[in-house]
């Protein structure tokens, strides 16, 4: 596991994320499953069926474990 | 064998007879019983002070909807179904309303709807949209798909109303108890007693006690007091009666023994009668307008009522309330007066009150019955003390023909609903009235889905009552025979709720309601009687004499006579009517035949219980008791003669004989069996039938079984993804046992399996299985044994109940994302093992192999949490790192929830729920914590065989079978067996192995042989065992893995199914060298939660006094705990003059030549410069001590050497 190792060259790419605007966060419907796209102040509630229960998308970053 | 998985779109009707009470007595509430219970409250009526116009109030029409959303946009589907309502953590409800009644005398009824709040809903009951969903629908709303309901949602957690025992109704019940002699002077331990309940449900006692002078009184309750009034008024007041008719009739009851026996009865019904006249009150008339005169004040009744109407409404509803008829309530009176005589002469003996032919159960939906009543009684009530108040002040505002007025005091009412979810979130129930139920908490549990057998042991427990709980006495608790075939002997905790706690055996049913149309059912049930031979209770005529004639009763209604020769042929009769009403509810059997109903017969329900109590001296009292009324405990059995089922009551078997197929007569020789038990699994409830060849271990051993099986780590659930459950946990390897019961097929228990089949070896071999510890093999763990994971949901909520604070899921944007921060080094967890890291992606990176992977060089919390403020799905979460942040938008600022605990967490699910705010406000985090096994987690087996995990045994050290190169999972120490005797786990471990390699699952069902199986699994399998080629009694040549050496002893080796029990050390272990302090004492907090120690109490330190190990204690009380050092003065011996002063600073030169000074000296404040300063080593709260006692003017000197 990388744990322990830091990598070499830090402190660079990753900070361009920071000067795009926010885009939201996609968000599933519970009900019909259509992806919904919230932005901070939306209402929480699916554009499609009106169901207000919503589950976060999984992120699309690499997730990395322990992995023995 | 059969699978024990679902197949079809139906849900199996064996899983949804476990919940048939609850929701059989709820769907009763929901449609008839909350119209009974509208009925039967009665108006209130008030007089206008001004017109003095009469205005009566009362409800009508009470209507309960369907859960709907409180918010729908237009075009969506309203209905708000049970998954929601979980996930949203809101409660499962619909509205609930009432037409409001109101008719000022001589004029027409005008009547408003009124809203009463919204009413929590059984799940799958008749107003829940899961009652007709097949399992494809049920997945597809995200349920289980095998979704049994009969619990209620309440802010989303699931909660089950429990069911308690309470006295059976409508039967005449002899006591004998010390506490009545405290009722007054001249009472006797002596009464008989009878528990009459409406048709609404609601209860009232009646109890005739003996006096010492032969008088009998008879007590009743009004409003928790109890009232008592001589029985020879009251006998006088339900119909004209002469005094004759009377004595005829009291006396009446001829027993065998003229001589003596007779004059003991006529003298009391002397008495009786001399008792009314000593009173100056001889016709009906006069008794009840005494009763009216003497009740008046405590019935709280118009002033204009009579004291006559007075009377006649005290005796209609405090007084044998489920009869309506007069002349039925004087025959009934006559009957417990008889029934009480026989008790005081000794004729018939006394009532167990703990027996289980004496009880029934209180059930949800009557349970709700009598809430509702009470609280709608309440709201009218409140209704008229208002109105009543504003006529006080102001009585030209009261207009009661007023729409707009009544409904103004209308909404005034209580909201009920919002009552009702108080009494389901907390179990709590305050009455004002009291409803004839001994407790006022703990009505409610959650049904917790930490497995399967816990789930549903939450719908099959009863109750005794909380009451019991606190008796000092064992009798409540002990195991009666009557209880055969409705509670299971096995099913009971051990320890505090013994013998308290019970659970109903698998086929036992409750009677959810009463006969459809139950007058209907009760003429019915005459006319077949008096075609039967039985003479009909007539007013006029006197009871004949009890030997020679029997006396028939149902439902707490005399209904005649019939001579005692003939009872028996009545009640076969009966019986065969009954199987053939059962026929047609469910098909018969092959072979099975029964009668043809005719007429009136066929108005028999099938659950009629026929009790046949025969006349003898010195035994319960005689008669034909029928009971056709809800919440009797039933069971199937099979007719001898017609192999038909039929249905029976707990009164009634207890004076039957059934046969059961263990053989034996049962203790009645020579007896004529007309029933018999449709197996030996009869008397077992589900859990207790799970457990394989049960019938081979010691019994307590099946308890512990029982209670381990429910602790389980399992399969909570199929609709995981749905089920925000505070804490859920899993076993990644779920297995389905080798050897497994009928049962196990029966209830589909591969829909949720419990563990594991490991190769169990019983050997001592490496000493670390001492003591019930048992050992692992390194390798089965790698390679995913026992496996677990245990979730856990935050349900983060922001909004208050004020709505004054503006907090929302917002990231911490004042910290800049990305940026390097201090650097942590690799943590550990408590068991050594390395915390994952979460990898930090430049989002531009389209494939991940284009880049290093690495691991976040900082603990930012922007690499967990995302752009709202909710962590990212799969990020790790830390101890102590925050994993959502929240923005108070008022005073900006941000505020992170840490992770509390010792564990990693990984962000399974977040859920955002909408609700009225448009502001994200509302979250379900659910977190995955890896739960594999460490040393000193639980395990067991089916048979209470629990154990420690000890190690993790290499693999190449393992013991083996040379033969095979087999290694085992698991290795128990053969202590664990002589005391215990579990030779089911042997026998299973045996069988097992057999049928492993037959490739079979084997029936491991106890009692097979009773139940006609020939079965000797000893025999058969080890034939079996060694037609593989192996020994037949389950051993074999073992070599040592560390050694290389044979084992001089054969090993008994083969797969035993075992539990992973949810008992873990990472939820209990406790350490501790330094951490936080009680700020007073400076010692140790306690509680594991905050880092605290365990107390080394007084005992420990004896422990260690007697032991002379001196510095032990020392370092336990003194070094790791309040350790503190004081400056004393050896002059006064006090600590607390000693102060600090400052050294003036010496001038640099001196400075330069002393090297460093003290900056400060210790001096006296009471002795001055010169006195000496020791520094001592003692107890903090030793000087918090000093100083308390110094408070009081209290001065403790040290004295030193």
């Amino acid at each position: 596991m990388a744990s322990s190792r830091r990598p070499a060259g830090t402190g660079q790419a990753p900070d361009q994320r920071m000067e795009q605007p926010s885009l939201g966060v996609d968000y599933l419907c519970g009900d019909c499953g259509a992806t919904v796209k919230l932005r901070p102040g939306d209402i929480i509630r699916c554009r499609d069926c009106g169901y207000r229960i919503l589950y976060k998308k999984r992120t699309d970053r690499v997730v990395q474990f322990e992995a023995r | 064998m059969q699978k024990g998985s679902v197949e079809g779109l139906e849900t199996p009707r064996e899983l949804l007879d476990l919940v048939q009470p609850h929701i059989e007595s709820y769907d009763y509430f929901l449609g008839e019983g909350i119209q009974r219970v509208v009925e039967h409250i009665d108006p209130i009526e008030v007089e206008h002070p001004s017109t003095r116009n009469r205005h009566r109030f009362w409800f009508e029409n009470p209507i309960i909807g369907r859960p709907v959303k409180d918010l729908v946009s237009a075009g969506t589907d309203e209905r708000l179904f049970p998954t929601e309502c979980r996930e949203a953590g809101v409660t499962y409800k619909a509205s609930f309303q009432l037409d409001i009644c109101f008719q000022q005398e001589g004029q027409g009824i005008k009547r408003m709807v009124r809203r009463f709040g919204l009413l929590p809903v059984m799940v799958r009951s008749l107003h829940c949209y899961l009652r007709r969903f097949d399992r494809k629908q049920m997945v597809k709303k995200g349920e289980e798909a095998n979704e049994m309901g009969g619990y209620f949602i309440c802010n989303g957690i699931e909660r089950v109303l429990r069911m308690l025992i309470q006295q059976r109704r409508h039967y005449v019940m002899a006591l004998r108890r010390g506490a009545y002699e405290n009722r007054g002077k001249n009472f006797t331990n002596m009464a008989t007693l009878i528990r009459c309940v409406r048709p609404d449900e609601s209860s009232a006692q009646i109890r005739c006690h003996y006096m010492k002078d032969g008088l009998v009184n008879v007590s009743f309750i009004i409003r928790r007091a109890e009232f008592f009034v001589p029985a020879g008024i009251l006998l006088k007041c339900f119909m004209e009666v002469t005094d004759r008719e009377l004595f005829d009739k009291i006396s009446a009851l001829d027993p065998e023994e003229r001589g003596r026996a007779e004059t003991f009865r006529e003298d009391r019904a002397e008495l009786l009668i001399r008792q009314a006249a000593h009173f100056g009150l001889h016709t009906r008339a006069q008794c009840v307008e005494y009763l009216g005169h003497t009740f008046r004040t405590v019935m709280d009744v118009p002033s204009r009522r009579t004291d006559y109407q007075v009377g006649e409404e005290l005796l209609r509803l405090y007084l044998f309330i489920h009869l309506t008829h007069p002349a039925d309530k004087l025959n009934l009176l006559l009957f417990m007066l008889h029934k009480l005589y026989a008790l005081v002469s000794g004729q018939c003996c006394e009532d167990n009150p703990d027996a289980l032919n004496h009880h029934e159960l209180l059930l949800p939906g009557h349970l709700m019955m009598r809430f509702m009543k009470e609280n709608l009684e309440a709201g009218l009530a409140s209704m008229k003390a208002n109105i009543v108040a504003e006529m006080g002040r102001n009585p030209d505002a009261v207009m009661l023909l007023d729409e707009k007025y009544v409904k103004k005091m209308a909404d005034k009412m209580p909201d009920i609903g919002r009552k009702v979810e108080y009494l389901l979130n907390t179990g709590n129930m305050t009455t004002r009235f009291g409803i004839d139920i001994s407790q006022n908490t703990g009505f409610t549990v959650v049904a917790e889905k930490l497995n399967f057998f816990r789930y549903l042991s939450h719908f099959r427990s009863v109750h005794r009552g909380a009451y019991f709980a606190e008796l000092r006495t064992t009798t409540v608790r002990k195991l009666l025979p009557e209880s055969w075939g409705f509670m299971c002997p096995v099913h009971t905790p051990d320890g505090s709720p013994c013998g308290l706690l019970n659970h109903l055996t698998a086929a036992c049913k409750v009677a959810g309601t009463g006969p459809e149309s139950p007058e209907d059912t009760d003429a019915a049930i005459a006319m077949v009687l008096a075609g039967l031979g039985m003479t009909p209770a007539v007013p006029a005529l006197s009871m004949p004499p009890i030997p020679l004639y029997c006396v028939i009763m149902l439902d707490g209604r005399i209904l005649g006579h019939v001579r005692s020769d003939r009872a028996s042929h009545i009640v076969a009769r009966l019986r065969g009517i009954k199987a053939a009403a059962l026929a047609r509810l469910q098909p018969l059997p092959a072979g099975a035949k029964v009668t043809t109903l005719q007429g009136p017969e066929r108005f028999i329900p099938a659950g009629l219980e026929v009790a046949h109590l025969p006349y003898e001296r010195g035994s319960p009292y005689p008669g034909i008791y029928l009971f056709t009324a809800a919440a009797r405990f039933q069971r199937p059995v099979r007719q001898v003669i017609s192999r038909a089922p039929e249905l029976i009551g707990s009164l009634e078997q207890a004076h039957m004989s059934i046969r059961c197929p263990d053989g034996g007569a049962g203790g009645s020789r020579g007896q004529r069996f007309t029933h018999e038990e449709f197996g030996t699994g009869a008397m077992l409830s589900v859990v207790a039938g799970l457990t394989p060849y049960s019938d081979y271990n010691q019994s307590p051993r099946n308890m512990y079984q029982c209670q381990m099986g429910k602790q389980t780590m399992g399969t909570p659930a199929q609709a995981m993804a749905h089920r925000p459950d505070g804490k859920m946990y899993r076993i990644h390897t779920p297995q389905t046992p080798l050897a497994r019961t009928h049962r196990y097929d029966a209830y589909k228990m591969d829909e949720y399996p419990n563990g594991t089949n490991a190769i169990v070896a019983v050997l001592s071999y490496t000493g670390y299985d001492m003591e019930d510890a048992m050992i692992l093999c390194k390798s089965a763990v790698d390679r995913g044994f026992a496996h677990g994971t245990l979730y856990k949901t935050d349900l983060v909520d922001l909004r208050t109940d004020k709505g004054d604070k503006e907090q929302v899921f917002a990231p911490d944007s004042r910290k800049p994302r990305f940026m390097r921060g201090r650097e942590q080094e690799p943590q550990k967890g408590a068991f050594g093992e390395e915390y994952p890291q979460n990898i930090q992606t430049p989002p531009t990176s389209q494939s991940v192999s284009s880049r290093r992977v690495r691991a976040s060089p900082s603990h930012q919390d922007a690499d967990r949490i995302d752009i709202d403020g909710l962590p990212h799905i799969g990020a790790a979460i830390w101890p102590g790192q925050s994993y959502y942040s929240t923005l108070d938008r008022i005073t900006k600022t941000h505020k992170g929830g840490k992770l509390k605990g010792e564990e990693v967490a990984v962000i399974d699910q977040v859920t955002v729920i909408g609700a009225k705010e448009r502001d994200l406000q509302k979250a379900a985090i659910k977190m995955r914590i890896s739960r594999n096994p460490v040393i000193g987690d639980k395990f067991s087996s089916r048979h209470g065989q629990k154990g420690v995990l000890s190690q993790h045994w290499p693999d190449a050290d393992m013991p083996f079978c040379p033969r095979t190169g087999i290694r085992p999972d698991l290795i128990i120490n053969p202590h664990a067996f002589p005391s215990r005797m579990t030779i089911g786990m042997l026998v299973e471990s045996l069988v097992s192995k057999a049928g492993a390699l037959q490739g079979k699952f084997v029936d491991a069902s106890p009692f097979q042989r009773s139940d006609g199986i020939e079965t000797d699994p000893i025999k058969d399998f080890g034939d079996a065992l060694e037609e593989a080629g192996f020994a037949r009694h389950g051993g074999e040549t073992m070599v040592s893995g560390i050694t290389g050496e044979e084992f001089a002893a054969d090993i008994f080796v083969g797969p035993v199914y075992y539990q992973r029990l949810r008992h873990m050390v990472s939820d209990k272990f406790q350490v501790r060298s330094t951490g936080p302090v009680n700020k007073l004492t400076r010692q140790p907090v306690k509680g594991r939660k905050l880092g605290g120690g365990i107390r080394f109490g007084e005992m420990e330190r004896d422990a260690l006094l007697a032991h002379g190990a001196a510095y032990l204690l020392h370092d336990r009380l003194h070094t790791c705990s309040d350790y503190d050092v004081a400056d004393c003065c050896a002059n006064c011996g006090s600590i607390l003059s000693p102060t600090q002063r400052p050294v003036p600073l010496p001038s640099f030169a001196a400075r330069l030549n002393l090297g460093s000074t003290p900056a400060s000296k210790a001096t006296c404040r009471i002795c001055g410069e010169g006195a000496r300063i020791e520094r001592i080593a003692l107890p903090y709260v030793f000087r918090y001590l000093l100083a308390e006692l110094a408070v009081m003017n209290i001065k403790l000197s040290l004295t030193m050497q």
